[in-house]
């Protein structure tokens, strides 16, 4: 994150400009371009290479905080009445806690394997809603989601190999006599076969020679 | 932001100010508290180690029978601090000793030697002509306590170890995952430890260099004494290319070759350090564990057999 910085050189107005002094117009001095620096950002990364050899559930314990009484959590208790045992039947690796807590919002708490916790809060969710959060939570992952960045990669890397200053020259040069014309040529593109303009230059060159000597002569 | 922008209005803090004045008391006594203890997560009220142990067994697919789980997540440190309980309870020397669980060392030992013996199996399989000392190497970095540590904390292991610290120590991490490859191979069998060894603990290899792990000190010395045992001719640098040599960022292409064959290149800001780097190229070359080298097929190991093609 960005601290905000003032440098003022006077040191009259650096007394007045006190860190309890300052203005919230010179707080809010935007001290970053764009909404990328300070954003958080991180690589796509799965725990511990999972799904490489076995998947592995990565919700570890599922806890539902409900209250017995108020309407919010209505669809809750109607989840934990009908459908919570199926639930547990079929995901046996979750560990699943019921905590009811009077007059308080219905929350999901999710544990996960990576250490990472999520709270959910599923105020007046009807059954169906709450079997959707739940499976939410159970297809996750459990980091927190930003941005995501782009990492390049390739399976593959490239067959010909990186550019290097040294590619595509010949390997036979300690055989060569020199000076060589073919190596000569790599270096000055122009020298046994010049370009048009060469060619121009070099007859331009050629008659101001002669020139010259007519005159000297 | 918002609290200084509304602090001299109707909306801000001063308008219940014994309000603004009971948080402000509130937030510093928190401050004061410093930050809070660790604690085992066995000591909240979601905790019924039970179904943590069922869930830890149906994690993995694995069918582990509880009372091995049990034992096997119990570290010694636990055992130790249950029979200091005692002692200090007023019970006798025989009371103390008399212990429901015994610890995991047994079980540790067992699946360290498991996942050793399957790990080295693997990779002198894949690598065949990697020589034993580098298997060695790589075998002591996946067993090494940071990795598995690291490994078993991603797997959850953490919260479930019973140990007498609530943050457990790296030993202790390692000993309850290599405990439970043990207890996999006291449950079911052995192929169903080593395919979990496979799965959690070769699968740290991914997106690392092998040729790293193992680190030769003496590069050309150990490809002479390669050459040597082969009965080729000796290995001789000799310079392929050289660019801004009077210059900050020289770079010599120095390669190696046994007579007329080539063995290897390599880069370098020195001769000195091209011909080292060259001497690795080679050793990686001959050694087949270059980049381009297929990784090993983690899917596949399963149905491998790997006793038909073992070295000698």
């Amino acid at each position: 994150m960005n601290v905000l910085i003032i440098s003022i050189r006077s040191s009259t107005i650096s007394q007045l400009l006190k860190p309890s002094c300052i203005s919230s117009s010179l707080l809010s001095l935007r001290q970053w371009h764009n909404f990328e620096e300070i954003t958080p950002a991180k690589y796509v990364k799965s725990n511990l290479q999972n799904g490489l050899g076995r998947y592995v559930c990565q919700l570890q314990r599922l806890t539902i905080k409900f209250c017995k009484e108020f309407r919010t959590s209505f669809g809750v208790r109607d989840y934990i009445e009908h459908d919570l045992v199926t639930f547990a039947k079929k995901y046996p690796m979750v560990a699943i806690y019921l905590q009811p807590r009077r007059h308080r919002t219905p929350t999901l708490t999710a544990e996960y394997l990576n250490g990472c916790e999520q709270n959910l809060k599923i105020t007046s969710c009807s059954r169906q809603q709450v079997n959707w959060w739940v499976h939410y939570l159970l297809t996750q992952q459990g980091d927190s989601t930003v941005r995501y960045l782009k990492q390049m990669h390739s399976d593959s890397p490239s067959t010909q190999g990186i550019w290097t200053p040294y590619t595509n020259k010949p390997l036979d040069r300690i055989l060569r006599t020199y000076p060589d014309d073919e190596l000569r040529e790599i270096e000055d593109p122009d020298y046994l076969y010049p370009s048009a303009t060469k060619q121009i230059q070099q007859l331009f060159d050629k008659q101001q020679q002669q020139e010259d000597e007519e005159k000297h002569v | 932001m918002v609290r200084l922008l509304r602090l001299g209005t109707l909306h801000g803090p001063m308008q219940q100010p014994w309000r603004y004045k009971y948080l402000e008391a509130l937030y510093q006594r928190r401050l004061e508290a410093g930050p809070e203890q660790p604690r085992f997560r066995s000591a909240f009220t979601n905790w019924n180690y039970e179904a943590e142990l069922y869930a830890c067994t149906h994690r993995f697919g694995e069918n582990i029978h509880t009372d091995v789980l049990r034992r096997a997540l119990t570290d010694a440190s636990f055992m130790k601090q249950v029979v200091e309980q005692r002692a200090e309870a007023g019970l006798d020397q025989v009371e103390r000793s008399m212990l429901p669980v015994s610890d995991n060392e047994e079980l540790a030992r067992r699946g360290e030697e498991i996942a050793s013996h399957y790990i080295k199996q693997v990779l002198r399989y894949w690598y065949p002509k990697f020589p034993e000392e580098g298997i060695e190497a790589v075998t002591a970095f996946l067993l090494s306590e940071t990795t598995v540590a690291y490994i078993s904390e991603r797997l959850g292991f953490k919260t479930i170890i019973r140990c007498d610290t609530p943050v457990p120590r790296p030993a202790t991490m390692k000993n309850a995952l290599m405990a439970f490859i043990g207890a996999i191979n006291e449950s079911s069998d052995q192929q169903r430890a080593e395919a979990f060894t496979a799965d959690f603990i070769l699968t740290h290899l991914v997106g690392k260099d092998i040729n790293e792990i193992w680190h030769i000190s003496n590069p050309m010395g150990l490809l002479s004494k390669i050459l040597e045992a082969n009965g080729r001719q000796p290995a001789e640098s000799r310079l392929i290319w050289a660019t801004g040599v009077s210059s900050v960022l020289s770079t010599y292409v120095v390669g190696v070759y046994s007579g007329k064959e080539f063995l290897g290149k390599n880069y370098g800001n020195t001769i000195a350090l091209a011909e080292e780097m060259a001497a690795r190229d080679a050793l990686r070359r001959y050694f087949e564990t270059s980049e381009e080298r297929a990784p090993i097929p983690f899917d596949k190991l399963k149905h491998m057999n790997f006793t038909s093609r073992l070295k000698p």
